[in-house]
C-alpha cells in the first residue's frame, strides 16, 4: 500500500471519527453545520455534481434531542 | 375470534412488581425493540409474537403505575397511552391488565380505575403459583362476572404458564365496557367488596416473606446483611471474572498481532494496532466484569431484595438529608449517573430531588470499573486476606464504599447549607421474595452487553481514533532523540497540563488520558493503552498489556491518587449536561462540576502527599 493511499485512508477514518463524535456530543450544532454545508453546496450556479453532493449531505429534518447526545447509551435516549 | 391476518395491538399494564416484564419476556422472547417514547426519556418496550392459532400480536410493555393519577413521567405515559391520548401512539386494541395474585388488595384498585376508561380489557392474575402456595383461593369465575371482563391465570416465569393468555388472545376480543364516572372512595369500597366475595386469603402476607423479613429488615442485622451482600458481590466480581477477562485479553492481543502482521508498515498498521487493538481491546477486556456486576444487581432486583434495601437505608439516608426514595436513583447511578439522575423525577420534594441529583455522580458508575480494575490489577497484589478474602476485591469494595460514604457526606453538607428540617416520609411496596429466573437474567444481561458494545463501537471508537491521531501527529523532527509521542499534539498537551496536576502525582500520560475521559470515563484506559503503545520503543513493548507497563512506570502513590481522583472526578460531560437539563439551571450544573472537581483534587492531593510521605 503506497504512503499516499495510507494517508488518505487514515484521513478518512479520522475524519469519520471526528464527525461521529461531534454528532454524539453536540447533535444540534452538528446538524446545523451539516445543513449549512448542504445549502451552500446546493446554491444556484454550483456545478451539478456539487449540488448532488449537497443534496446527499442534507441532514434529516429533525435534530436529535438536545443534551441527549451524551454517548452514555444507558438510557437509550440518544438513539 | 379466529386467526386473522391483521395484527392485534395489545398493551401490558399493571403496577410495579406484578411480573409484567416477566410476562412480556415470556411472550416475546428476544423479539423485543427497546426505544424511547417521543420527546421523553421513558423507555418504550415493544415486542411481537404469534398466538398458537397464528395470530400476530404486537405488545407494548407499559411503565408500571399504581394509578392513573400520574406522579411521574412514566406513569403519565401509561395514563395517556391507556386513554389513547399519547401523541404518536395508537390506542391499543386490548388492555391486558396484569396483577399480582398474592397482592390483590393493592392491585385491584388500579384494575377498577382502568375499567372506568371503557376499553376492551382482560385481567391477568399473575404469580398464581405463589398464590396457591400461600393458600390464596380466587374464584376467577365470580371475579370475571363482577368485573365484566375475562380473568386469566398465568405463571409468567414458567414455560407454558401463559398458555391461557395466548388462547384468550385467539378468542373474540371482549366488548368495551361502559365509561364509568365513579368516585375514588367508591373504588376502595369496590375492592373490599370484591375481595370479600371472590378471594379467600389465609394470611395477608407470606409466612416465608415474614420469616425472611424478620432478619433482612432488622434495623441492625439487616444493615449488616446488606453490607455483607454488597461486599461479597464485589469480591465475586473480581475473583470470578479474572479467568474470562484473561481469556478475552489474550484473544484480543493475538488477533491484534495477526491483523498487524497482514498490514504493511506505516500509519494504517499503527492505527489498527496502537489505536484500535491496544485502545479498544483494553476496554473490551472489562466486559466480563461489567456483566458479572449487573448479573448480581439484576438478581437482587428480581429477588425482591432491592426495595427492602431502600427501606433499610431510609433511616441512615435521612440522617444525611436524603430519603429511601433516593436509593433507587442512586442505585441506578451504579450503572450510569444519567439514568440515575433521570430517575430522580420520582422524588416529589424538589429539595430532596436536587440533593440526589447533586450527589448521584459520586456513585461508582460502570464506566469507572475499567479504570479501577486496571489500577488494582497493576498495583494491588493478588493475595488472600484472612484466608478467605481477595485483597483486590477488598480494595474494589472500599472504592465503591468511598463513593457511597462521600455521597452521604455531600448530602449532609447540602442539608446543613439549606437548613432543612422537614419531615420525609417513605411509602414503599415490598414485593414477595422470588427466585430470580435465568431467562430474565439472560435478557437483562444481553441488554447490558448491547449497551456496552454500542458504547465501544460508538463514542469510545471515535475517541480512540482521534486520540491515536493526536498522539501520532505531528511526527518527530529529523534528528529527534526522544520518544515520538513527545512531539505530537497529545504529548504537548500532556506536558502543558503536568504543572497543574504534578502536586497530585499525575504523569503527562495520565494528563492526556483525562481529556478523552471527559466524554466517557473508560476511554481513559483506552487512551493510556494507546499512549503507551505509541511511546513504546519496539514492537515487543507495544504488544505488552497495559497493566505491567504502568506498574513499572508509576509509583504506588500516583496509582492511589488516580484511583481516588476517579471516585470524585466530574469527568463526564454528559452527566453535567443532564444535570443542567433536569434542574434547568446552569448554576446547579456549575456547582456540581466545581464541587466534584475540588473534592477530586483535594482528595487526590491528600492521598498522594500522604503516600509519598510514608514511603
Amino acid at each position: 500500500m503506497s504512503a499516499l493511499l495510507q494517508g488518505l485512508l487514515v484521513a478518512g477514518v479520522v475524519g469519520f471519527a471526528a464527525v461521529s463524535l461531534l454528532r454524539q456530543l453536540w447533535p444540534r450544532g452538528a446538524w446545523q453545520a451539516q445543513a449549512r454545508l448542504s445549502y451552500a453546496l446546493e446554491r444556484e450556479g454550483r456545478p451539478a455534481w456539487l449540488k448532488r453532493l449537497g443534496l446527499a449531505l442534507r441532514p434529516p429534518m429533525q435534530a436529535t434531542q438536545a443534551a441527549c447526545g451524551s454517548g452514555c447509551s444507558s438510557c437509550k435516549a440518544c438513539k | 375470534m379466529t386467526a386473522e391476518s391483521t395484527t392485534l395491538n395489545i398493551a401490558l399494564v399493571g403496577s410495579p412488581n406484578c411480573g409484567k416484564t416477566a410476562l412480556f419476556n415470556r411472550l416475546t422472547g428476544s423479539r423485543q425493540k427497546v426505544a424511547n417514547y417521543a420527546g421523553v426519556t421513558v423507555e418504550r418496550k415493544e415486542g411481537l409474537f404469534n398466538t398458537p392459532a397464528g395470530r400476530r400480536v404486537r405488545v407494548l410493555d407499559l411503565p408500571g403505575a399504581y394509578s392513573l393519577d400520574a406522579n411521574s413521567p412514566d406513569e403519565a405515559i401509561t395514563r395517556d397511552l391507556c386513554r389513547g391520548t399519547l401523541a404518536g401512539e395508537t390506542r391499543p386494541d386490548l388492555l391486558v391488565c396484569v396483577v399480582d395474585a398474592t397482592n390483590l388488595r393493592l392491585h385491584l384498585r388500579f384494575v377498577l380505575e382502568l375499567r372506568r376508561l371503557g376499553q376492551p380489557m382482560v385481567l391477568v392474575l399473575n404469580l398464581m403459583d405463589q398464590a396457591k402456595r400461600r393458600g390464596i383461593l380466587i374464584d376467577t369465575a365470580l371475579l370475571q362476572q363482577r368485573l365484566g371482563m375475562p380473568v386469566i391465570e398465568t405463571v409468567a416465569i414458567k414455560s407454558g404458564g401463559t398458555q391461557a393468555l395466548l388462547a384468550a388472545l385467539d378468542e373474540e376480543a371482549p366488548a368495551p365496557g361502559a365509561v364509568e364516572d365513579t368516585d375514588d372512595s367508591d373504588l376502595h369500597a369496590q375492592v373490599s367488596a370484591l375481595l370479600a366475595e371472590a378471594v379467600t386469603m389465609p394470611d395477608r402476607t407470606d409466612r416465608l416473606d415474614d420469616r425472611l423479613d424478620r432478619w433482612l429488615l432488622h434495623p441492625v442485622l439487616g444493615l449488616v446483611i446488606l453490607a455483607v451482600v454488597m461486599f461479597l458481590m464485589f469480591q465475586a466480581v473480581f475473583a470470578w471474572a479474572a479467568p474470562v477477562q484473561n481469556l478475552f485479553g489474550g484473544g484480543i492481543a493475538a488477533l491484534g498481532a495477526q491483523v498487524g502482521a497482514w498490514l504493511p508498515e506505516g500509519p494504517v498498521r499503527s492505527l489498527v494496532q496502537d489505536g484500535l487493538f491496544s485502545g479498544l481491546g483494553t476496554v473490551m477486556e472489562f466486559l466480563p466484569q461489567i456483566l458479572l456486576l449487573f448479573a448480581f444487581i439484576l438478581a437482587l432486583e428480581e429477588s425482591g431484595y432491592l426495595p427492602r434495601a431502600a427501606f433499610l437505608l431510609d433511616r441512615p439516608m435521612r440522617a444525611s438529608g436524603l430519603t429511601g426514595r433516593s436509593f433507587i436513583p442512586l442505585l441506578s447511578s451504579f450503572a450510569c449517573a444519567i439514568p440515575g439522575i433521570m430517575a430522580t423525577r420520582s422524588i416529589q420534594g424538589p429539595r430532596d430531588r436536587l440533593t440526589t441529583i447533586l450527589v448521584a455522580p459520586l456513585m461508582t458508575c460502570s464506566a469507572r470499573l475499567p479504570v479501577y480494575t486496571l489500577l488494582i490489577s497493576a498495583f494491588i497484589p493478588r493475595q488472600e486476606v484472612l484466608g478467605v478474602f481477595n485483597l483486590q476485591g477488598l480494595v474494589m469494595f472500599a472504592l465503591y464504599a468511598a463513593g457511597i460514604v462521600s455521597a452521604l457526606g455531600a448530602a449532609w453538607v447540602i442539608k446543613l447549607l439549606r437548613r432543612d428540617d422537614g419531615e420525609h416520609v417513605l411509602l414503599l411496596e415490598l414485593p414477595s421474595y422470588r427466585l430470580p429466573q435465568l431467562r430474565d437474567l439472560a435478557i437483562g444481561l444481553w441488554e447490558r452487553a448491547s449497551i456496552f458494545l454500542r458504547r465501544v463501537t460508538g463514542i469510545i471508537l471515535s475517541l480512540t481514533v482521534l486520540l491515536w491521531f493526536l498522539s501520532t501527529y505531528p511526527g518527530p523532527p529529523e534528528g529527534a532523540v526522544g520518544p515520538a509521542i513527545d512531539y505530537s499534539l497529545a504529548g504537548r498537551i500532556g506536558h502543558w497540563m503536568v504543572p497543574f496536576f504534578a502536586p497530585i502525582g499525575f504523569t503527562w500520560q495520565i494528563c492526556i488520558a483525562l481529556i478523552p475521559g471527559l466524554a466517557a470515563r473508560e476511554v481513559a484506559v483506552a487512551a493510556l493503552a494507546t499512549v503507551y503503545a505509541i511511546s513504546a520503543s519496539g514492537d515487543d513493548a507495544a504488544a505488552q498489556a497495559l497493566s505491567p507497563l504502568i506498574a513499572a512506570d508509576w509509583s504506588v502513590a500516583t496509582a492511589l491518587s488516580l484511583l481516588v481522583w476517579y471516585v470524585y472526578a466530574p469527568q463526564c460531560l454528559s452527566t453535567i449536561a443532564v444535570i443542567k437539563r433536569e434542574t434547568n439551571s446552569w448554576k446547579q450544573a456549575g456547582i456540581a462540576t466545581f464541587y466534584l472537581f475540588a473534592l477530586a483534587y483535594l482528595a487526590s492531593f491528600i492521598t498522594y502527599q500522604t503516600a509519598v510521605a510514608w514511603r
